[in-house]
């Protein structure tokens, strides 16, 4: 067992978009506050720092996860994407121009969490295995635009997606 | 908000975790740090010492063995509920876990932390209670098996010793005829449940023999009954029989009055949640309807 003390300052590897970090870190550091502070990367947004707005969603090894929840220390070794890597997805253009036709944002202050959800379950959705997107969205506070634009943003998505598989 | 300063074990085997929680005066084990992380973000839990489980090798397995399916208590609950979707006799459980919070959250949050969290409102420990199951731990004087009813005492306190930890889960399969049905109100999708219903029912020849009704959020502790026993042997859940299932569940009810909800409506939505989980367990089971 590996025992650190509350103000000692801790070596931590990430793997943050692809790139390898390492960090030294306090153990009371929360991943949300690694990102932003640490490396610089404010796409992930802070709101309320106890797991109820989504805007600090990012992908943890594949799975979106809430990054205010997780302390850096614990997800040592991890993969992590944030909107800045997604950024760099070549199916993000389809997305951003969804989001932007179809009035999905206003502040974007709730935008990154969203779309990495969004991305992720896109993903995973297939025919006999459709998204809850209730259940997606629901874990995600728009308080300035409303679901109904970004609910017709994954509708278009789908859509596009739909068709280009058929032709 | 951010945690307060903790120093941060990292613990290797079940035995290191044992041997901290012994020696260590208020430490916390960390699992997926859903509810404990926003605890100690908003100040409400300040835990000297934190040991995260993480690299305790055993503790994410999911067996089956004898009738009987172990889950680690590492085990996110994503996972648990794609396994268990297809599985018809626990109709519930897949149903029920669906429920927790919301998707980016149940990719983190594991069972062990959920049921050991004892919330009285939450999903897990209802269907612990609902499918008999039982919750094994281990301490300094060994390994213990405690059955659901047992372990949630009260409001976020079970029987695990401060310096027990719990490994797993045991969940009995029930014979395959058999269906469940989760019902939940709350005011948004993803919040704590206001009130939550589970019910379980097996048969046999289209005859009632087995079942398990069971309410969250309207006691101290998520609570359960079994089916009647002169309900055994009936070919329909008539809204007689639902009615006196319900009777036996409700002297165990103590539901809080809060700006939520009154204790009334809690009981009320009991009794309909009640209904209608039963009389979809009874459908999903294989139950005929005339
Ligand atoms: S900032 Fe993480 S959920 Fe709100
Ligand atoms: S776009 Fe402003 S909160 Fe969602």
């Amino acid at each position: 067992m590996i025992r650190y003390e509350k103000d000692q300052r801790v070596p931590v590897t990430l793997t943050v978009n692809g790139r390898e970090y390492r960090q030294w870190i306090e153990p009371r550091l929360l991943l949300s506050d690694f990102l932003r502070d640490e490396l610089g990367l404010t796409g992930t947004h802070v709101g309320c720092e106890h797991g109820v707005c989504g805007a600090c969603t990012i992908l943890l090894n594949g799975s979106p996860a809430r990054s205010c929840l997780k302390l850096a220390i614990d997800v040592d070794d991890g993969q992590i994407t944030t909107i800045e890597g997604l950024a760099r997805d070549e199916e993000f253009d389809a997305l951003r121009q969804a989001f932007s036709e179809n009035h999905a944002l206003q502040c974007g202050f709730c935008t990154p969490g969203i779309m990495l959800s969004v991305a992720v379950a896109l993903k995973h959705t297939s025919e006999s295995d459709p998204v809850d997107w209730d259940d997606v969205l629901s874990g995600h506070l728009c308080r300035c635009t409303g679901y109904v634009g970004i609910r017709r943003a994954i509708k278009a998505l789908q859509a596009k997606e739909g068709g280009e598989a058929k032709a | 908000m951010k945690p307060a300063p903790f120093d941060f074990i990292r613990a290797e085997s079940v035995d290191d975790v044992i041997a901290i929680l012994s020696h260590t005066e208020d430490a916390k084990i960390l699992a997926g740090g859903q509810s404990l992380v926003a605890m100690m973000n908003m100040r409400l839990a300040r835990p000297s010492t934190l040991v995260t489980l993480r690299g305790v090798p055993g503790l994410d397995a999911i067996e089956e063995k004898d009738g009987v399916v172990t889950v680690g208590a590492m085990v996110v609950q994503e996972r648990l509920r794609s396994m268990m979707g297809h599985r018809q006799e626990f109709g519930a459980l897949a149903e029920g876990i669906g429920y927790i919070g919301h998707p980016q959250t149940r990719s983190m949050g594991t069972v062990g932390g959920s049921i050991a969290h004892a919330d009285p409102s939450a999903e897990l420990p209802l269907l612990l209670q609902v499918y008999r199951g039982s919750v094994k731990t281990a301490g300094p004087s060994g390994v213990r098996q405690i059955a659901a009813e047992d372990f949630f005492q009260f409001p976020f306190s079970t029987a695990l010793e401060p310096e027990e930890i719990m490994v797993a889960t045991h969940w009995p399969v029930p014979i395959m005829s058999s269906g469940g049905s989760f019902r939940e109100f709350s005011r948004r999708r993803g919040d704590f449940a206001i009130v939550a219903v589970a019910c379980h029912i097996s048969i046999e020849h289209q005859r009632l023999v087995d079942g398990r009704l069971g309410a969250a959020g309207v006691a101290g502790t998520a609570v359960a009954v079994d089916l009647p026993a002169d309900l055994r042997g009936q070919p329909l859940i008539t809204d007689e029989a639902a009615t006196h299932w319900l009777e036996t569940l409700m002297p165990h009810l103590d539901p809080p009055d809060d700006l939520e909800a009154s204790s009334v409506l809690r009981r009320t939505l009991v009794e309909t949640l009640g209904r209608e989980a039963m009389a979809e367990a009874w459908v999903r089971a294989g139950g005929g309807t005339t």
